[in-house]
């Protein structure tokens, strides 16, 4: 008896790892709750939004004092060009894949002449590039992407009200386009 | 008959033990894939491609958007020096210096992501530019729901809570790991019933 409940707690102890596994491998992937499904939900491909207090409530642990800004890419479609001018206060931004991997990331300190210029593009269209080599996309960053679909956030320090106008003034300038090299 | 039962059995043990074990390991603040200093950890995977499983879950259960590595690193602590859960019906003091970065903010935050109400006449949250320092760079934070002397974060409300400080452009995500990282200590200095 007591050999048989052994057996039968050992085959469930199996289980139970092989259960826990794929419990955290799917995560990922069938979350619903995630920053890039609250994204997704919220705006058109190419389209930057800021996220207001309200938007940026489904998303957790957000910073107050930083203001936040995204647009997704697809790149089946084309490549994505995010650009932006050179601003007092400091920001970051990241490349994101849809199921929330950070791709890329970067602070005004690393930029290019403290401007922001990412291009993001996939295997296909950066061996494109090369051939090309366009000189309009010379000071730019360029991530190549093995997800076709993904979106950038970038983040703008707002510490007190007397930044926002510069800051609303940065994030309303910004540009995500679709780029295709010709 | 018996054969069936020792079926169910062995799903059951597998189901809850499986889940219950993957559940832990990616609600626990000192979790897998987390590096910690005092009662502080932080996920300095996150912000890379070569995310672990368990740290990619637990960005996707959290519901919340990592900061990549040349952005910076967010440190997490939900209990004080004692090693007791931070509540909001007590007040703490959080006193030493942080790890060197451009800048840094701490806010309070409630257990589903969103940042604590401060009583009236406060804020929840702090940045690095506007702190008061000792000569010595060092600093003492205030945490609590009655207005304080110096730096105060203010929090009212009742249950458990967490602190989270980010450095943004810390050279603490890419270093060799040769000098520790010095946090400040979460002290708790009194509790209101």
């Amino acid at each position: 008896m007591t050999k048989r409940a052994t057996y039968i707690i050992i085959c469930g102890l199996v289980l139970a790892g092989i259960i826990h596994i794929m419990i955290i491998l799917l995560i990922p992937t069938f979350g619903t709750k995630d920053a890039s499904d609250q994204l997704s939900q919220n705006n058109e491909v190419w389209d930057f939004v800021t996220l207001s207090s309200e938007g940026a409530a489904n998303i957790a642990d957000v910073d107050p004092f930083f203001e936040i800004g995204a647009c997704r890419f697809d790149l089946n479609i084309d490549s994505l060009l995010i650009t932006g001018p050179e601003t007092d206060a400091f920001w970051s931004a990241s490349v994101f894949t849809e199921d929330g991997k950070i791709l890329y990331s970067m602070n005004k300190r690393t930029a290019i002449e403290g401007k922001l210029s990412i291009l993001v593009v996939n295997a296909i269209q950066m061996s494109n590039l090369r051939e090309i080599q366009p000189e309009e996309i010379e000071t730019s960053i360029l991530i190549e992407s093995r997800n076709n679909k993904g979106f950038v956030v970038l983040r703008v320090l707002s510490p007190d009200e007397s930044w926002k106008p510069g800051v609303d003034a940065f994030l309303g300038s910004i540009q995500c386009n679709r780029y295709a090299a010709n | 008959m018996r054969s069936i039962f020792n079926l169910l059995f062995i799903f059951l043990i597998g189901l809850g033990v499986g889940s219950a074990t993957a559940w832990y390991s990616i609600q626990k603040s000192h979790g897998l894939g987390a590096i910690n200093i005092g009662q502080w950890s932080a996920w300095p995977f996150v912000g890379g491609s070569a995310v672990d499983p368990y740290t990619g879950a637990k960005v996707v259960a959290d519901g919340s958007l990592p900061l990549g590595a040349a952005e910076g690193l967010a440190f997490e602590a939900v209990k004080d020096e004692e090693g007791t859960l931070l509540r909001l019906e007590c007040s703490y003091r959080l006193e030493g210096i942080t790890p060197p970065a451009k800048l840094w903010t701490l806010v309070a935050y409630t257990p589903d992501g969103a940042a604590v109400t401060p009583s009236p006449g406060g804020t929840s949250a702090k940045y690095s530019g506007n702190l008061m320092r000792f000569p010595d760079a060092s600093f003492v934070i205030n945490i609590g729901r009655s207005p304080m002397a110096g730096n105060w974060i203010s929090i009212q409300g009742t249950g458990n809570f967490k602190l989270v400080l980010r450095l943004y452009d810390t050279p603490v995500t890419s270093s060799s790991g040769l000098i520790e990282p010095v946090m400040p200590k979460i002290l708790q200095t009194g509790c209101e019933s």
